[in-house]
């Protein structure tokens, strides 16, 4: 189930794998786990920027800037996992690899933006990062 | 007392990710395997390994019972010695041979037998010692033997060996001398008649076809314009026939002939299993077009996946493990003669055949198969089915060339047996029902999502 979700939402985008002879590597072992890893950690993220650093320690890291810190450090990590991923299932490197990385990167920013608007209102300090919308007060 | 409950459920929740980050979708390597099914099929393999190598070893070893045929016109192939005069080919090779069957080490029991007819033109084999079969090979035949019941004679011969267990090695021109001249004409049904019960107890044949120089009287089958011509060193064939089971046959023309020579013909050959698989993530041979194993580990892989473009289509590599087939079948040229690739649901077509090189015996994975058949698939049919390599009977095409129905004059028309075509009829009649390939090797396909 998670696998055929998350072959088909990055297969949707970037087309069947290349080269194709790795097509089962891809759908039952990268996809998935990139897939699940790209949602724990932005998850993780997004909670430990709002409730660990806003909330729990009121570091002062409430800026949009600092936000959008944040918002770069999940997106290199959304790159690197698929890389990594790909070359530790000794699948052959392709230009498909990097566009997957890609992928996952826009992935990773709408996902980072979504969770961020789920879970800043239990922010104290940073409730209105990046902007006070859709929150009210 | 909030606070503190929030603290300790983002703890959980970096507990969880960094359990489920940890535990997901590994791949894993095929030789650490845990779960029990799998561990199951691989002690089923060894298990099966180790008794196809204790057969192996079993069969490595034959009884080998040797037939020499005496009859006058075997006289020229073995022409007295005498200081200073070559020895013919014939000779050298059967002192090789039966030297290799009376102390190689493949064979375990031995016997040698001269066959010859009585004056009633029944087969006679006299059971002789190796001293004897030599000193016939090196100073000649004394006996006056008239003529050579072909089909009478490879029966008792036959009859001998199953009774004794053991495989015939049967050395003979193969010129048919009946006492009645009206039997050349159903020559290839009393051959078949007289072998009947190879086929039976599930015997198979190899006929090794080579020329000796030959020295002295000649006596052709057809007698007009000549009864009998003097020869001085005219190459004329000679035959070793080799009956018995199929991997004992082979113990037999790999271990005891050795050299075989370039013509030969193998009857009632099959193999059940031929290792295979489909070659697709090795970089010696890179698939082309849409196209992966079914089953991520599979190893083999015998069940793919394919998808052929209009623009792109798929090819892939089948290698194959055929290196206890005869060694004239594993040749690439015949290989590339003969192999059929056919498919069920798809057009599939062979592209080329190539042999194990020494980089691809070194890589692992590939050592185990000799052989790569690259397969083209243009165009599917259906969404599943199946493509299939294999390896027809064919009948070999030397026969036709040494065969002739006028061996009158064997200087003017030299390696030629009469109606040699029509005793391998005989023979290959006995098999032809029984199955059309020597082996067959298939792989499902499933079109790709």
């Amino acid at each position: 189930m998670i696998q055929q979700f998350f072959s088909g939402l990055y297969e949707m985008v970037l087309g069947r794998p290349i080269p194709a002879n790795f097509t089962n590597d891809y759908r039952e072992v990268v996809f998935p786990n990139t897939g699940l890893m790209l949602f724990i950690i932005t998850l993780a993220i997004v909670i430990l920027y709002y409730y660990v650093l806003n909330r729990v320690m009121s570091t002062g890291l409430y800026k949009t800037q600092h936000w959008v810190m944040f918002l770069i450090l999940n997106a290199i990590i959304a790159f690197i996992i698929p890389v990594t991923q790909v070359s530790s299932n000794d699948i052959e490197t392709h230009s498909y690899t990097y566009m997957f990385a890609f992928v996952n990167v826009v992935f990773s920013l709408i996902l980072f933006f979504v969770f961020s608007i789920l879970l800043k209102k239990g922010s104290v300090q940073a409730w209105t990062t990046p902007m006070k919308w859709p929150n009210k007060r | 007392m909030l606070l503190k409950r929030f603290v300790s459920y983002s703890h959980t929740m970096l507990l969880c990710s960094a359990l489920l980050l940890s535990g997901c979708f590994e791949k894993q390597p095929d030789g650490q395997k845990t779960d029990p099914e799998a561990t199951v099929t691989t002690q089923e393999n060894s298990a099966a390994n180790a008794s196809a190598t204790a057969e192996t070893a079993a069969s490595a070893k034959a009884n080998v019972n040797v037939y020499l045929e005496i009859s006058n016109g075997m006289k020229g192939f073995m022409p007295a010695a005498a200081a200073g005069k070559e020895a013919t080919t014939f000779q050298n090779n059967l002192l090789k041979l039966i030297s290799e069957v009376q102390d190689g080490r493949y064979v375990s029991g031995k016997a040698f037998f001269l066959a010859k007819e009585d004056a009633q033109s029944h087969p006679v084999l006299d059971s002789v010692s190796y001293n004897t079969m030599k000193s016939y090979i090196v100073s000649g035949i004394k006996d006056d033997v008239r003529g050579t019941p072909l089909p009478a004679m490879l029966q008792t011969v036959l009859q001998k060996s199953i009774d004794q267990g053991a495989v015939s090695i049967i050395i003979s021109d193969f010129i048919h001398g009946p006492s009645d001249q009206g039997q050349f004409i159903s020559l290839d049904a009393d051959i078949r008649s007289s072998l009947r019960e190879a086929e039976h107890q599930g015997l198979a044949i190899a006929i090794l076809g080579n020329t000796s120089e030959f020295f002295g009287t000649y006596h052709p089958a057809v007698k007009k314009p000549e009864v009998r011509r003097t020869l001085q060193g005219e190459e004329i064939p000679y035959y070793i026939w080799v009956i018995g089971k199929q991997e004992q046959v082979q113990v037999v023309t790999n271990r005891v002939l050795r050299n075989l020579p370039p013509q030969q013909a193998y009857f009632g050959f099959e193999y059940q299993k031929v290792a295979f698989t489909a070659l697709l993530k090795e970089k010696e041979f890179r698939p082309a077009g849409v196209v992966y194993c079914s089953s991520r580990n599979a190893d083999p892989c015998t069940s793919v996946n394919l998808q052929p473009e209009k623009s792109e289509p798929v090819e892939f590599t089948v290698a194959l493990d055929l290196s206890s087939l005869p060694m004239s079948m594993q040749s690439i040229d015949y290989l590339k003669k003969n192999l059929k690739v056919t498919a069920t649901g798809s057009r599939a077509s062979m592209v080329s055949v190539t042999g194990a090189d020494e980089s691809i015996k070194a890589t692992p994975d590939l050592a185990r198969y000799s052989h790569f058949v690259r397969v083209q698939v243009p165009q599917l049919t259906a969404n599943s089915g199946a493509i299939t390599v294999q390896l027809p009977h064919v009948y070999p095409s030397w026969i036709d060339k040494w065969a002739t129905d006028n061996d009158n004059n064997p200087a003017a028309e030299p390696k030629k047996t009469y109606q040699l075509n029509k005793i391998v009829n005989g023979v290959q009649a006995l098999y032809r029902d029984q199955s059309e390939y020597v082996f067959s090797a298939t792989l499902q396909f499933n079109k790709a999502d």
